[in-house]
């Protein structure tokens, strides 16, 4: 494998950052002497989430679980709502200001009363995944699709393309750049909301653990979780962009 | 008896425009893009429609094939009325090609995927039409480029292009919306011959607009001139040269006299704007 | 005559105004109905006259002291990531090293949620309505640095070289060209800064609150208020609207030359 001298300073200048802002970290600590419960040193983090892994475990398969299911149900309901939402231009009108109340509105703050009649499953937890992470992909491609140059559709239409065709064809490889800023957009979300449902509901998955932790001052502990959930997070963000690599494989 | 019926189809205007009007509302004004046109062409003509920006040319052909609808007024294809009122049927699409003032190809599919795209929405992908297609491809010289992606392809090989993509079909009319108006000069005479020549060959019907008084006479047998507010025929002329032509033409009397009658019309035409 | 005509053209696009209340009317006496006739539970779905009717009545008691709060986070907090974020994409461009140094950490922070810290942050600084305002700041900056730095970065070389061989000093060339050019780019970043800030400020309510809107809807929830419950969110979901509103507004104003 060839490196060039770009790629080394693309992989290196962010290394650097790393270190030194751990490296900070770690020093401020030391020299602060800052007790462990305040704020830990990332050394302490990091053996933490070493040491206590088998603790740790059950609850980031849960977290991971919950975020990737309710991505997964998410992406596909907001790309074929928003098809559904732009295929008239009277539904259009009258469904854009719902589009961007539904992503304004913290949707996250459904999930006590979902489980008043819903329990504390994880059921419940997807479902808040599914419905904050959903209304970022459906703004996002409702952007793209009425964004489609209109000599495109002009050019289906000489050919008497049908929807199907023209969806396939055309509509959604034009709208694919916005489409996957929403994909990217609501993976971070699906985080942010199963961690948020976490913290409301049961004591399953990062979320209640790092309140958990952080209720008995085992602040090491708790960072130990937020760094994995971080992980989890980095996890989506790379796959999202790595399924943007493949996807849209030509040149724009 | 049966050459009479022969004549009698023969007769019969390709396509006819019969008292066209188009006005857009707009969320500020009301724009009569085009007003009481009317104009017939023969199967196998070639017509040019000239006039400044603005005067409703690209309207018309966009009206024929079924992209917009008149609000009053008939057009005829092969005699029988167009329903303007539901989108038309593939089977009156087929019978027209459309060529764009830009390329308009899809960035994901190479050129070949792109001008057999028709293909694929019409149901016409038998290996007949993609023998065709190769065919079209080799005729224009787009062989080495038919398997790049449109961005790896120049300006002129796209504009070629999106005239085989108009025609794989088979269609019966080209319909030309200024298509190589944003070539150089020389790309721009090379593929007007390059166009002559497959109108004579296939025996096809053409409309073509342009803004260019010399493109318009070299290639045509009759044009119809436009003005602007409202978009309105004012004057049909007939270009009575001989065929085939060639660009030597450009420089001869009769050729420099069409030309400067279509300009003093065009730019009286815009004179009477003024006033 | 005349004057009307003109107050015409200027006039108010009746296609996009209409249809949603239409919507919104449809949608109101379905729920109603739905409420009134399926038998489903009060405490899941309650009428939506009462919704209405409840927030109405407990707005200017017991909810305005919570809105006035929460809207206070939410603003505060999204004004100050605003100039933040845009400052800090602004150094950050000067040099290409330091842009690829820190898009990675950005790229973290974005994908870190902030409401992880809050109990932490509770741990630091108490039950300090400001934390509310730091977690809005924590989540909202990064990703208005995000698209903003994006904007700075991906500006059209040519025009900067242009710039630069009429003379334009440094300064000039940023504020006359990196930065108007990446406006479309900003914008997307402020928005999105916007619903970060809702999401962070309502979540911080429902975590660490004794106050809020957030903390509200929990408390309603708790105490089988659902009908109140759902009229905070719907009033949540207008804060969130109105800013962004108001943001799409000034956009309008700004850029141009982007139909």
């Amino acid at each position: 494998m060839k490196l060039s001298k770009k790629t080394i300073t693309n992989i290196l200048a962010p290394l650097v950052t790393f270190l030194l802002l751990f490296g900070f970290w770690e020093w401020a600590v030391s020299h602060y002497q800052l007790p462990k419960w305040l704020l830990p040193a990332p050394s302490g983090i990091i053996q933490s989430m070493v040491v206590n892994f088998n603790d740790f475990w059950p609850h980031i398969l849960i977290t991971f679980e919950t975020v990737l299911i309710g991505f997964l149900i998410a992406v596909p309901v907001g790309i074929l709502l928003a098809t559904l939402i732009t295929s008239n231009k009277i539904i259009s009108a009258a469904l854009s200001p719902f589009v961007i109340f539904l992503v304004t509105t913290p949707l996250v703050t459904l999930i006590p009363i979902m489980m008043l009649f819903m329990g504390f499953g994880q059921k419940v937890r997807i479902i808040g995944v599914v419905i904050q992470a959903f209304s970022i992909v459906n703004m996002n491609t409702v952007t793209g699709i009425l964004n489609v140059p209109i000599i495109r559709h002009e050019l289906m239409q000489t050919m008497g393309s049908n929807k199907f065709q023209s969806l396939r064809h055309m509509i959604y490889p034009t709208a694919i750049v916005d489409i996957f800023t929403g994909v990217r957009l609501s993976a971070i979300f699906a985080t942010t909301a199963c961690i948020s449902a976490e913290y409301v509901a049961g004591n399953h998955g990062l979320g209640s653990q790092i309140i958990k932790y952080s209720q008995f001052l085992k602040t090491t502990e708790s960072f130990a979780c937020i760094f994995y959930v971080t992980i989890i997070g980095l996890f989506m963000y790379g796959f999202v962009a790595f399924l943007q690599k493949k996807v849209i494989y030509w040149k724009i | 008896m049966e050459e009479l019926v022969q004549k009698e189809v023969q007769t019969i205007p390709k396509i006819v425009f019969e008292n066209i009007n188009k006005v857009f509302h707009t969320r500020k004004q009301t724009i009569v893009a085009v007003k009481d046109y009317d104009m017939q062409v023969d199967q196998g003509d070639f017509v040019s429609i000239i006039g400044p920006s603005g005067c409703g040319k690209s309207t018309l052909i966009r009206m024929l094939n079924g992209i917009i609808q008149p609000t009053s007024g008939r057009m005829l294809l092969d005699g029988i009325p167009l329903d303007t009122s539901k989108p038309y049927s593939q089977e009156t699409l087929r019978k027209m090609g459309f060529i764009f003032q830009q390329p308009n190809m899809l960035p994901w599919y190479t050129i070949r995927q792109n001008i057999t795209l028709p293909l694929k929405i019409f149901g016409l992908d038998t290996p007949e039409y993609q023998e065709y297609a190769d065919e079209l491809i080799s005729v224009t010289g787009l062989q080495k480029f038919a398997d790049s992606y449109p961005i790896e392809a120049s300006g002129g090989a796209l504009q070629r292009a999106g005239v085989v993509r108009a025609m794989v079909h088979k269609p019966e009319i080209l319909l030309m919306d200024e298509p190589f108006g944003a070539l150089d000069e020389m790309l721009r005479e090379q593929l007007n011959m390059e166009l002559l020549s497959i109108w004579k060959r296939l025996n096809i019907t053409i409309i073509f607009i342009t803004h260019n008084v010399e493109e318009a006479v070299l290639l045509s047998n009759s044009i119809y001139v436009m003005a602007t507010e409202p978009g309105r025929l004012v004057e049909k002329v007939d270009i009575d040269l001989p065929r085939p032509r060639s660009l030597e033409m450009i420089t001869q009397p009769r050729f420099v006299s069409y030309t400067q009658r279509l300009v003093d019309l065009i730019g009286s035409v815009e004179l009477r704007q003024i006033k | 005559m005349k004057k009307k005509s003109i107050r015409k053209k200027k006039g108010i696009d009746w296609m996009s105004i209409i249809p949603p209340w239409i919507l919104l009317a449809i949608i109101f006496a379905v729920w109603e109905i739905a409420a009134k006739t399926t038998g489903i539970s009060e405490y899941i779905l309650p009428p939506m006259s009462k919704i209405i009717h409840g927030v109405i009545t407990k707005f200017p008691g017991e909810l305005l002291p919570h809105f006035l709060l929460t809207v206070r986070v939410i603003v505060l907090g999204f004004i100050f990531a605003t100039i933040l974020g845009i400052s800090l994409a602004a150094i950050f461009s000067q040099f290409n090293i330091i842009t690829k140094a820190v898009t990675p950490v950005i790229i973290w922070l974005v994908i870190t949620p902030m409401i992880t810290l809050i109990p932490l942050m509770t741990l630091w600084l108490g039950y300090d309505p400001v934390l509310r305002t730091y977690v809005v700041i924590l989540q909202a900056t990064p990703i208005i640095a995000l698209n903003t730095l994006n904007g700075f970065v991906n500006v059209d070389n040519d025009k900067v070289e242009l710039a630069k061989s009429v003379g334009c000093t440094r300064m000039q060339r940023f504020t006359k060209i990196v930065f108007m050019n990446a406006m479309p780019q900003v914008f997307t970043g402020i928005k999105l800064g916007s619903i970060f800030s809702t999401i962070a400020a309502l979540s911080a309510d429902i975590v660490s609150g004794n106050a809020g809107l957030g903390f509200k809807i929990s408390q309603f929830t708790k105490y089988n208020n659902v009908y109140m419950s759902y009229g905070t969110i719907f009033l949540v979901g207008l804060i969130g609207l109105t800013l962004y509103k108001i943001i799409e507004r000034i956009e309008r104003r700004v850029v141009l030359w982007k139909n």
